[in-house]
């Protein structure tokens, strides 16, 4: 089994500190994108989730020597610096207030659904959507219903107990889909 | 998980749920420039890491000789050895046999045969 001879992340992180080239580059392939991936759904523009990323990076390599290996996930920590980052960010642009909880102004409809694909409109709808939550709610539905991580791992990285986890990720998708409603025939959804 | 399969059954959360799993399947992809600059700041963050190379330094003859006998400390017993050998040699103490007399060379005042250098002397001086 291939999967079985890949070195975990700890490994990985391991040989980095201890001057393995290659393992930076490995590294890189496995949480980049996934980093990558929870700032563009928090922040809704790549050229910042571009910066938080390389941040969050950055401060991996930084503490690398420090590592204690099996005592938590490599990506659970990747996953907190990089929503901390985000959530400092949001704070920073809003002159140093954010409240974790309030509705956020919706995000500018900036569509041209028209000549867009389906798929792009979709994924559109849905970024703009998930702009109009909490940033704690987008934090929990983010993690659980795209990255697929577990409730566990969510109030790890939040900080929050499971039942708070839970919590936010209902209300999160109930907003999700009071933010989509009438919204169905556009991006292509039929009954039955 | 019950309040999920409840969520499935109303039809707005079952598109929500679509509309995720589009966002799941369709990850971001990282651009190269970014990926290089993640690259680059894990070098120049690993090369703290490593330590600081010895410097090679290059030594002259003398000084790798000064090294390989000993140092300072080293040459300066060499030469006082030398030194004690050159002494015992000139002047040995009593206990040790004239160096000269083990080469086989006998010595006498007379310098030449029918010369006494004691009468040459005598003579000079009246």
């Amino acid at each position: 089994m291939t999967t079985a001879e890949a070195p975990t992340d700890d490994a990985l992180l391991v040989l980095f500190a201890n001057g393995d080239r290659a393992a930076a580059a490995d590294l890189s392939q496995r949480l980049a994108p996934r980093a990558l991936g929870v700032a563009m759904r928090m922040l809704g523009n790549r050229a910042e989730a571009e910066d938080i990323t390389q941040e969050a990076m950055m401060r991996l390599w930084r503490m690398a020597p420090n590592w204690q290996p099996g005592q938590a996930q490599v990506s659970t920590w990747l996953y907190r610096v990089v929503t901390n980052l985000c959530i400092d960010l949001k704070r920073r642009q809003r002159g140093g207030h954010l409240d974790l909880d309030a509705i956020p102004e919706p995000a500018d409809e900036a569509r041209g659904a028209a000549e867009k694909l389906q798929e792009q409109a979709r994924r559109d709808a849905l970024q703009e959507a998930l702009m109009q939550l909490p940033v704690r709610q987008r934090q929990a539905v983010v993690l659980r219903h795209i990255e697929e991580l577990s409730n566990p791992e969510i109030a790890e990285i939040m900080g929050v107990g499971v039942e708070a986890v839970e919590s936010l990720t209902a209300r999160a998708k109930r907003g999700l889909a009071k933010a989509l409603a009438g919204r169905k025939e556009e991006l292509g959804y039929h009954d039955g | 998980m019950a309040d999920e399969h409840k969520t499935d059954l109303n039809p707005s959360l079952t598109e929500v749920d679509a509309l995720l799993h589009t966002a799941r399947a369709a990850p971001p992809v990282v651009s190269d420039d970014l990926m290089a600059a993640i690259l680059a700041d894990a070098s120049q963050v690993q090369a703290g890491f490593l330590p600081p190379e010895m410097p090679v330094r290059r030594q002259n003859f003398f000084a790798a000789l000064l090294s390989v006998l000993g140092g300072g400390v080293g040459v300066g017993g060499l030469v006082t050895a030398g030194l004690a050998g050159v002494w015992i040699g000139v002047a040995p103490p009593a206990f040790l046999p004239d160096p000269m007399e083990l080469t086989g060379i006998t010595t006498t005042s007379e310098l030449f045969d029918g010369f006494d250098m004691s009468e040459l002397i005598s003579e000079d001086l009246q």
